[in-house]
């Protein structure tokens, strides 16, 4: 890529944009897996064939975390998620006999491990599609769709809200720890003094942010181009109808009481 | 937009008297034809900016109020001009004012003209038309070509021939990564992806950003991310630049970096407005310097005429000086011997601020003095524990990100005493905010030997004991008024917490000598910015922190801002807190600082007394 050729130092070596090499998946693709997916996980129910269904969302999602490079985090997550399905089986067997049905722990238990199987995969997920995705690409994908800017401009900001928001949240952190506030001086007092300071400074970035960017010539009546090639190719078509199959598979079994 | 709200300029009282008659009468057609660039994709080659007789009132101030008012100011094409004066003036209304954020963003009413390009439409023919036409039919036929309005031409159409940046970098970026970044104005004007890509690698060219393209915006520095707005803005080769306080929050390196992005525009023969504290990198480069007073123009000078006024001078008009600041002059006579420990119970504390008539008289070397002064006054009345003289001694400091085991900060052997003023000096990525961090105990896996009143302390216990006052201030107020700001620092605090009735008394005085006990009631959030940080430190001073850190206390202040900073950090002093001071600002340091430190990659490169000549010449030698 681009990050390669800068290295060189021969300043007769062209600098090379936007070369893509490899896999990639169109944004589109992406947002359409993302919603799949999250239909097959919250839907499909707890029994073994739920499972299966799961368990096969979760696969595609770990495949792709690797292939992004993120291995490390794509191994913690399965890990993780291998242990809650045999928590869930062991509690259906033999734990909930050997807690009893209402004890705490084997609430709190099937709590954990309901989160695990069919919240998290969809956030993992999710964080795939902002760890993979520029916002120019994102924008001139669903400008291809022909919608509104209107429409699309406000998704866009969110892939620039969430780093942002975590830059913001980690002085604040710092801030409370020097101020010796932590958790003793009550709940409610505890997430006050991280909420206002955090909403406070997220407005101020907001308005300099819509300010910096309508300067620039945001939202003109210009038809918005970019240098992003977006499209899709073979394996856009594989993985949206792999995750396309498992969500309708899911419908289907609910609808009809499998 | 004339008579725009009924009442026309004579409503708003004649010409102003310092109107700029000497800058009407510049060719600037001339200079326009001069400079197009022939027509090409990039044409370069700037086109004049007029503002006559404008006043702008913010929506939902006081009648009466005026951000601007009746301001006259031409830039011919290819001219550098920068507006200075206080905070407030109206400068940074002014440069919004040519981009058309005023009044289309920022709304209010508005009087007078503003043009940007040739009033009579002849002139920019060539290259005008190339630009408008990049817009998408701007309804001028691609022929003749005539000024635009930024007030009433759609901001987004006034983008494809002004571009702006913002002072801060961390809110003018939409994209997460550089490319993307420097496409996204071509982007918005409807280019298509070959000229975006011929444009933005001509700016990398320009800008020499090899090393800066598909980057995360948000792991680089604030000059890194300040490059790539100035590159992003000029890819699509807008006639005019506006520029709001750019330099604010850059070191001393990345400033040169930006004196020079701006001397290239100049060459290419862009217009360039540029509204800013920072003087000194622009005396080179600056055709002329425009001072606003209370939205009006007070005067205009040329670089010479600027240099030629005295440091009193400036200073009284709110202006930073225009020269280096000597360091050698303020060592040898400013400077008391080390101060006398003073105890750092706030309850008995010496506070005495130096009257506000200090901030326009601006004595230069001879605040210092006071100061120190102000450090003997202080009684002597409670014993400190440990050894009395002793406030910060670093003598081994180690911290490595991740796994990486390259040490981001290896500091060793630093001893400072109880009340001096540090002046932590250094590029930013030097690691001064990481050794900032660490000394104030926030990241845990930092290991070393730290001494605070002469006491080994723990991560944890530095915690306690030191304060860090951050950039962005907001970060760290959290309660409902300043009162319960600063009753919260006493109920938390390490050493005999106060609750209460019992606390009242002590807030009061803390309050008192701060000066904040009219604001006591307020919310921190409706404060202004020198408040708020004054709030911080009274939030310090009652959990009896005997080390505070300051991230850039001043970046973006004027003059008398800045001398309030000032006033505060010999207070603390006064109190007997050891500060570290992180700053770009030499002003700063010559005002309040008995110390300076260098650090370089992470390591203390030197550091000493400020009365000591070698330092003083090293200071002086980092500042340039």
């Amino acid at each position: 890529m681009a990050g390669a050729s800068s290295a060189a130092p021969a300043a007769a070596e062209p600098v090379i944009l936007g070369a893509r090499e490899g896999f990639w998946l169109d944004p589109r693709t992406k947002v359409v897996m993302l919603v799949c997916a999250n239909v097959t996980l919250l839907a499909s129910g707890y029994s073994l064939v739920g499972f299966a269904l799961k368990s096969a969302a979760v696969a595609v999602t770990v495949a792709l975390l690797a292939q992004a490079g993120r291995r490390a985090f794509a191994f913690g997550f399965s890990t993780a998620f291998l242990a809650s399905l045999v928590l869930e089986l062991l509690n259906e067997g033999v734990l909930l006999e050997a807690l009893g049905a209402t004890s705490p722990l084997a609430v709190l238990l099937r709590l954990v491990t309901a989160m695990v199987l069919s919240f998290l995969p969809g956030t993992v997920f999710a964080y795939y599609l902002f760890a993979t995705t520029t916002v120019s690409e994102f924008v001139a994908a669903f400008e291809r769709l022909r919608l509104p800017q209107k429409v699309i401009i406000p998704f866009a900001v969110v892939f620039r809200f969430f780093p942002t928001v975590l830059e913001e949240y980690r002085s604040i952190r710092d801030a409370m720890h020097l101020r010796g506030v932590g958790w003793r001086c009550g709940p409610v007092a505890m997430v006050e003094y991280r909420l206002v300071p955090l909403i406070v400074s997220l407005v101020k970035i907001g308005d300099e942010l819509s300010a910096a960017s309508v300067a620039r010539g945001l939202g003109g009546e210009a038809r918005r181009t970019s240098r992003c090639q977006v499209g899709f190719g073979a394996a856009d078509i594989a993985l949206a109808a792999l995750m396309l199959a498992l969500a309708a598979f899911t419908m289907t079994k609910g609808v009809l009481g499998w | 937009m004339v008579g725009k709200g009924g009442c026309a300029s004579d409503a708003r009282g004649g010409a102003p008297d310092a109107g700029p008659e000497g800058a009407l009468a510049a060719p600037r057609g001339a200079a326009a034809v001069r400079r197009a660039g022939g027509g090409s994709p990039d044409a370069r080659g700037g086109v004049p900016v007029s503002v006559r007789h404008v006043s702008f009132r913010h929506k939902g101030a006081p009648e009466g109020s005026y951000a601007l008012d009746d301001v006259c100011v031409d830039v011919p094409a290819g001219q550098v001009v920068v507006l200075c004066g206080r905070s407030g003036c109206g400068k940074t209304t002014l440069t919004r004012l040519v981009n058309g954020l005023v009044p289309q963003f920022f709304e209010g009413d508005l009087w007078g003209e503003v043009r940007v390009g040739p009033a009579d439409g002849t002139g920019a023919r060539a290259s005008g038309g190339r630009a408008a036409a990049g817009v998408g039919a701007a309804g001028v036929g691609g022929a003749a070509w005539a000024a635009l309005d930024p007030s009433e031409e759609p901001i987004a159409r006034t983008a494809a021939l002004v571009g702006s940046v913002f002072q801060n970098p961390r809110s003018q970026f939409f994209n997460v990564d550089s490319t993307s970044e420097l496409a996204f104005c071509c982007e918005n004007m409807g280019w298509d992806a070959e000229r975006i890509d011929a444009a933005v690698l001509d700016a990398v060219e320009r800008f020499g950003l090899r090393g800066l393209l598909d980057r995360n915006l948000f792991k680089l520095s604030g000059g890194e991310r300040q490059k790539i707005a100035c590159a992003s803005v000029s890819a699509h080769g807008p006639r005019v630049l506006v520029l709001d306080e750019p330099a604010s929050n850059l070191d001393v390196r990345s400033v040169r970096m930006l004196a020079d992005v701006i001397a290239r525009w100049k060459a290419e023969g862009r217009t360039v407005v540029v509204a800013e504290h920072r003087l000194g990198y622009l005396m080179d480069v600056a055709d002329r310097f425009v001072l606003l007073e209370e939205g009006r123009v007070a005067w205009e000078k040329s670089a010479a005429q600027l240099s030629a006024l005295s440091d009193d001078q400036l200073h009284a008009a709110g202006l930073r000086s225009v020269r280096p600041v000597s360091f050698a002059a303020a060592s040898a006579a400013a400077f008391a011997p080390p101060r006398l420990p003073a105890p750092a119970c706030p309850s008995s504390a010496p506070a005495r601020p130096l009257p506000a008539s200090a901030h326009g008289r601006s004595g230069g070397r001879g605040l210092p003095t006071a100061a120190a002064g102000e450090g003997e006054d202080a009684p002597k009345a409670g014993a400190a524990k440990g050894d009395a003289t002793a406030g910060l001694e670093v003598r081994s400091l180690r911290f490595a990100y991740g796994r990486s085991g390259k040490a981001a900060v290896d500091v060793e052997g630093l001893s400072f005493p109880r009340g001096a003023v540090v002046g932590v000096l250094g590029d930013n990525g030097a690691g001064k905010s990481t050794f900032a961090r660490c000394v104030c105990g926030l990241e845990r896996g930092c290991e070393g030997e730290v001494a605070v009143g002469g006491r080994l302390c723990s991560n944890a216990r530095r915690r306690r004991l030191c304060y860090l006052v951050m950039q962005d201030v907001n970060h760290q107020l959290f309660t409902e008024s300043v009162r319960e700001e600063v009753a919260l620092s006493l109920r938390n605090r390490p050493r005999d917490p106060l609750r209460g009735e019992a606390a009242a008394p002590v807030v009061d005085a803390i309050l008192e000598g701060l000066d904040l006990e009219s604001l006591a009631e307020r919310h921190p959030m409706a404060l202004s910015g020198g408040q708020k940080q004054r709030v911080a430190i009274a939030s310090a001073v009652a959990g009896e922190r005997a080390v505070c850190v300051f991230d850039e206390p001043t970046s973006g202040l004027d003059w008398a801002h800045m001398l309030d900073t000032a006033r505060n950090l010999r207070d603390l002093s006064a109190r007997g807190v050891t500060s570290l001071v992180i700053t770009h600002d030499p002003e700063l340091v010559a005002q309040c600082c008995d110390h300076a430190l260098l650090m370089e990659r992470g390591r203390a490169a030197w550091w000493g007394r400020l009365d000591d000549p070698q330092t003083a010449r090293r200071v002086e030698g980092f500042f340039g």
